[in-house]
């Protein structure tokens, strides 16, 4: 130091020093708050911007489904839901204790609403609500609107769900929706584009959002589903909406469409009274064009069960029940046809030309070929019989010497004209294909040839021969339709379907006319099987059909000896399958119908009483008038491509 | 600055000569009362005032359009600290600078005491032992600390600064570097980063004012920045490393992943940066309102006084607390005792420090750390240290021409 100073003067000095370096420090800050406020501000501003505004998902109203007369079969209904908001709840078990006191709460729902917080928390999204019950009472709502006002994190509110008001009516048909699965969520994101599949995937997990997981409803998925909208929301750190700001038209959901079916629900709700608790299937289908009117499969299960997720103990439940509700017997159950069979045998027997139908075969009872004995049902035997009286009469023996001479091959070939072991799937799920066997099925099943025996059975509708309802209905329908072309349909105004099956192979209209007055004489004619049957009781049109019976079990010579041929005696699950075929009218046919009672014994007794009454209350009722969806069809005009709006008829 | 001899009025002594022709003094406390210099009170209390209403924007609920019931407490209590901070501030400023040196050794050996009892038996708080608990009361000694190192260095000093102009020697910075660095390790301990940071720059600043030789200046600050790489290295935790990470990157504009660590400073820049030139307007400032930035009514809360006000308020706030701190240098310079003078100084470097650190930290220059800023952030214990530190100040500039004994201090 050049010069000695006092402290007092240093002192002062070092102040100046100082208050230079407190003034670098404060331009620094100024400086850095110039670059933030004016240099950058406006990158920050639209940061900001982009940090609260957040389009949220609006979900779209799922489309309903109504029969061809605009009856609505799954629509959306306004149900009270209460859910909770995770990150508002102190503790959750507290609070759901307290909600278990107003509303009846299962404790295996709880455990699920707890693990569903818990996620929401892990994933840092305790903002999304979890639903603690979707569907609340009148009463429920009612009361938890009183109580819960002060229960904080408790929502309790009008939400939007989906309701079969025909609860098990259509179980089979429909199908059920049902919380996106991560399977949902693969297969129907497939093929879009990774944007795309962002937002659908977004879509998929809303709460409010169902996916179709069965029957019509899958298939009509993306139909049904409509385009999810953005809502501009302002929200805050935590993703909790703060104010919900102007609405684009352009971004607002597009609701589902609605999908239209053949069926008549009025149709289907006699039908199924008409089976009072058998088990069994019944379709109807109007010749003219191949709708579908009526699908029975009972019993079913109520698809309203699935939409909010069944509990295991309920689907336990259903899956264990011996009734079988899950099993969708119209299209998906597999029965010997049994005697409806015989109008195939004898169509393929004439185009074959090995029989004519004036060509007879005696009956005794009894068939013998080679070492083996056949039975006719019929216990000392037809007599004589001709074609039109092999079909009246149902004789058994007529049918094995038909089969004999026509051969396994032609019977199959004609059984695949008539839809036999097609699958149709008309946009349902479960559908099968059932089974035509031939040689050559057998050696690849088997390992085996075929043995001519086997075509004997094959005759009579047995055997290894596996055919559906909707099959059998088909097949009734070409016959009363004279042999033309059918095009089996279910969905009215909805989703093309590509794989449908047309059963177009050409049938020779005068050997169906044959085929016809032998189901005339079923009905009709005093001896045919289902004479009492007939008359509709509408004091004119009646109806032709065939009986069936199918064996559900091998009879044995004990049993035939000791004249056990049905009921007493046997277990409930041992007796046959009662079937009938039908049309109606007789002279200008409208509706074919197949029946099946399962172990009703009897094809006439228990099946074609259940024919008749669904084919007079399809004539009485018009089902197969003009649907309500070619009527707006034929409003819309040309070149626009608006799908009518479904409301309640 | 002539201060030759102490020859002549100095301004200070103009006033209390003004003071006295008005008819306004006497003796006794009411002479004293009216001698405060009311006009810097005021200020002090208006910066604490703002800071009431920016916790009452924090705690706002913009859907209501009503103060939030959770929050409504965060003002309430800010606002009675501040009146309890006012009245201990003014009832330090009138003790006289002699009463003060007094306490200045029991006051050290009582904090020190205290210290090390937290060592020993201190309550656990995140992650650090802070507080210690007798009975009901709950202490944090780091707190008085602040206060307590800066009279004792400054004692010790007027004790020691040799009579006939000469500096000190250099045995004497020894022993006040020891004074410092006893309590100053023990909260380091704790650990409590910001206040071991605090006590050291306060502690160093009353050393550099005592006239330690500028060769030992350059020389600590040279070793200091060549110590950087090390410390990084083997001092700092692993999330005080990331801490320093993110704000290299936030300034040299690298791109950040947004998260953890560097969430908050982001979410604090974008508050900032949308206020621009006067700010969305008071409970208007869309990124705090709905509570972007985590700690706002604490650490963070500048950037709503930067949203709501702009860069005037920011800028207007800054100013406020520079023109504060030059009237405190001005105390400094004005004061007679070196206990005076010194003790002004480390309470002005204590308050400077957090407001300095504080600001840098919020825009994003320095690392984070918990570090209040004075008189606005909430949080009890710092608001009444910084009032017991202004109340010091004050003391010194009434009491600028006491005349301290060196003797008896100890």
């Amino acid at each position: 130091m050049a010069r000695k100073q006092s402290p007092d003067a240093d002192f002062d000095r070092r102040l100046l020093i100082m208050m230079g370096v407190g003034g670098a420090v404060y331009a620094t800050l100024v400086g850095r708050l110039s670059q933030l406020q004016f240099v950058e501000s406006a990158y920050y501003r639209e940061l900001a911007a982009q940090n609260h505004i957040r389009l949220v998902l609006a979900p779209p109203a799922r489309g309903q489904i109504l029969d061809r007369f605009g009856r609505p079969l799954a629509s959306q209904r306004q149900a009270g839901r209460v859910s909770v908001v995770p990150e508002r709840l102190d503790d959750a078990e507290v609070t759901l204790a307290r909600l278990g006191k107003l509303i009846d709460l299962p404790d295996t729902r709880r455990a699920r609403v707890l693990e569903e917080i818990k996620g929401n928390r892990t994933r840092r999204a305790g903002f999304v609500p979890v639903t603690v019950v979707q569907e609340l009472s009148y009463e429920e709502f009612a009361r938890l609107r009183v109580h819960a006002v002060d229960m904080e994190g408790v929502d309790v509110e009008m939400a939007s769900t989906r309701s079969y008001p025909r609860g098990r009516d259509f179980a089979h048909v429909l199908g059920y929706v049902a919380r996106a699965s991560a399977d949902d969520l693969t297969r129907l994101a497939e093929g879009r584009s990774p944007e795309d599949q962002r937002t659908f995937e977004e879509l998929l997990r809303h709460p409010d959002i169902r996916v179709g997981r069965q029957g019509m409803e899958r298939f009509a998925e993306d139909w049904l589903r409509g385009r999810p909208g953005r809502r501009r929301v302002v929200t805050n750190a935590h993703g909790r909406p703060m104010q919900e700001l102007e609405q684009d038209p352009a971004t607002a959901a597009v609701a589902g469409k609605d999908l239209y079916i053949t069926i008549d629900a009025e149709l289907q709700r006699v039908a199924i009274e008409r089976f009072a608790g058998e088990s069994g299937a019944a379709v109807v289908v109007d010749v003219s064009n191949g709708d579908v009117l009526s699908m029975v499969s009972t019993p079913a299960f109520d698809p309203n069960a699935f939409v909010n997720g069944i509990s295991g103990k309920d689907y336990a439940e259903l899956r264990d029940n011996p009734m079988a509700p899950l099993y969708p017997r119209a299209h998906g159950g597999v029965y010997p046809p049994g005697s409806t069979f015989k109008m195939v045998v004898a169509t393929a027997a004439l185009e074959s030309g090995a029989v004519k139908p004036t060509d007879t075969v005696r009956c005794n009872g009894y068939y013998r070929f080679g070492n083996r004995t056949w039975h006719c049902w019929k216990k000392g035997g037809h007599g004589t019989m001709n074609m039109h009286n092999g079909i009246k009469h149902s004789c058994d023996v007529y049918f094995y010497e038909t089969a004999r001479r026509t051969g396994v091959d032609k019977i199959a070939e004609v059984a695949h004209k008539f839809g036999f072991g097609e699958t149709f799937v008309l946009g349902m799920t479960g559908a099968r294909s059932g089974l035509v066997p031939d040689p050559e099925w057998k050696q690849n099943a088997r390992g085996e040839p075929w043995f001519e025996g086997e075509t004997l059975n094959f005759g009579i509708g047995q055997g290894q021969l596996g055919v559906t309802p909707l099959q059998l209905a088909l097949m009734t329908a070409r016959i009363a339709a004279d042999g033309a072309p059918i095009k089996p349909r279910l969905v009215g105004l909805g989703p093309e379907s590509e794989d449908e099956v047309t059963l177009d192979a050409p049938l020779d209209k005068d050997i169906i006319g044959i085929m016809r007055s032998g189901m005339f004489g079923v009905t009709s004619e005093p001896g045919g099987t289902g004479y009492r049957s007939g008359d509709l009781g509408l004091g004119g049109p009646r109806m032709a059909g065939k009986s069936g019976t199918a064996q559900v079990r091998r009879i044995s010579q004990a049993e035939r000896d000791k004249g056990i041929r049905k009921g007493i005696g046997i277990e409930r699950e041992l007796r046959d399958h009662a079937l009938f075929v039908a049309y109606a009218p007789t002279d200008n046919p409208r509706y074919a119908v197949s029946v099946v009672v399962e172990h009703g014994e009897s094809g006439s007794g228990a099946a074609a009483p259940l024919a008749r009454d669904i084919l007079a209350a399809a004539l009485k009722m018009d089902s197969g008038r003009t649907p309500l969806y070619s009527k707006r069809a034929a409003a819309t005009p040309p070149g626009t491509d608006q799908i009518p709006e479904g409301d309640p008829a | 600055m002539n201060r030759e001899g102490y020859t002549g009025f100095t301004r200070g002594e103009a006033r209390t000569s003004t003071a006295r022709t008005l008819n306004f003094s006497g003796f006794g406390p009411f002479g004293k009362i009216a001698r405060l210099p009311w006009s810097i009170i005021l200020v002090i209390v208006a910066v604490g005032l703002t800071g009431g209403a920016m916790l009452f924007s924090v705690g706002w609920d913009p859907v209501a359009q009503a103060p939030s019931p959770d929050e409504a407490d965060l003002w309430r209590d800010h606002l009675t600290r501040l009146g309890a901070g006012f009245v201990i501030m003014i009832f330090l400023a009138l003790m006289p600078l002699g009463i003060w040196a007094r306490f200045a050794w029991p006051a050290y050996v009582g904090v020190v005491i205290l210290l090390i009892l937290v060592e020993l038996f201190g309550v656990m708080g995140g992650g650090a032992a802070r507080w210690l608990k007798v009975g009901p009361i709950i202490l944090q000694p780091s707190e008085p600390a602040k206060l307590a190192v800066t009279i004792a260095l400054a004692s010790w000093y007027q004790r020691m600064m040799p009579t006939g102009g000469q500096s000190p020697p250099l045995w004497v910075h020894g022993g006040a570097l020891l004074i410092l660095l006893i309590p100053a390790g023990l909260v380091f301990k704790q650990p409590n980063l910001s206040t071991a940071l605090a006590l050291a720059a306060s502690g160093a600043m009353i050393i550099f004012f005592a006239g330690i030789a500028m060769r030992y200046v350059a020389g600590a600050l040279g070793l200091g920045v060549l110590a950087v790489p090390a410390i990084y290295s083997f001092v700092l935790k692993p999330y005080q490393r990331e801490r320093v990470d993110t704000l290299i990157a936030g300034i040299t504009g690298k791109a950040t992943n947004g998260l953890g660590e560097s969430y908050q400073i982001e979410q604090a820049k974008i508050a900032i940066g949308a206020g621009g030139l006067s700010g969305r307007g008071y409970l208007q400032g869309i990124q705090s309102q709905q509570e972007y930035v985590p700690e706002q009514h604490t650490d963070f809360i500048l950037t709503i006084i930067a949203e709501e006000f702009g860069f005037i308020g920011a800028v207007g706030l800054l100013t406020v607390f520079a023109f504060l701190f030059v009237w405190s240098f001005r105390v400094a310079a004005r004061n007679k005792s070196w206990f005076g003078r010194l003790a002004t100084v480390g309470a002005t470097s204590t308050i400077a420090f957090f407001a300095i650190f504080n600001s840098g930290m919020v825009l994003g220059l320095l690392p984070v750390l918990g570090m209040p800023l004075p008189l606005i952030s909430y949080g009890g214990t710092a608001l009444i240290t910084v009032m017991a530190s202004f109340g010091l100040i004050l003391s010194a500039h009434l009491h600028q021409d006491e005349k301290l004994s060196s003797r008896g201090l100890f």
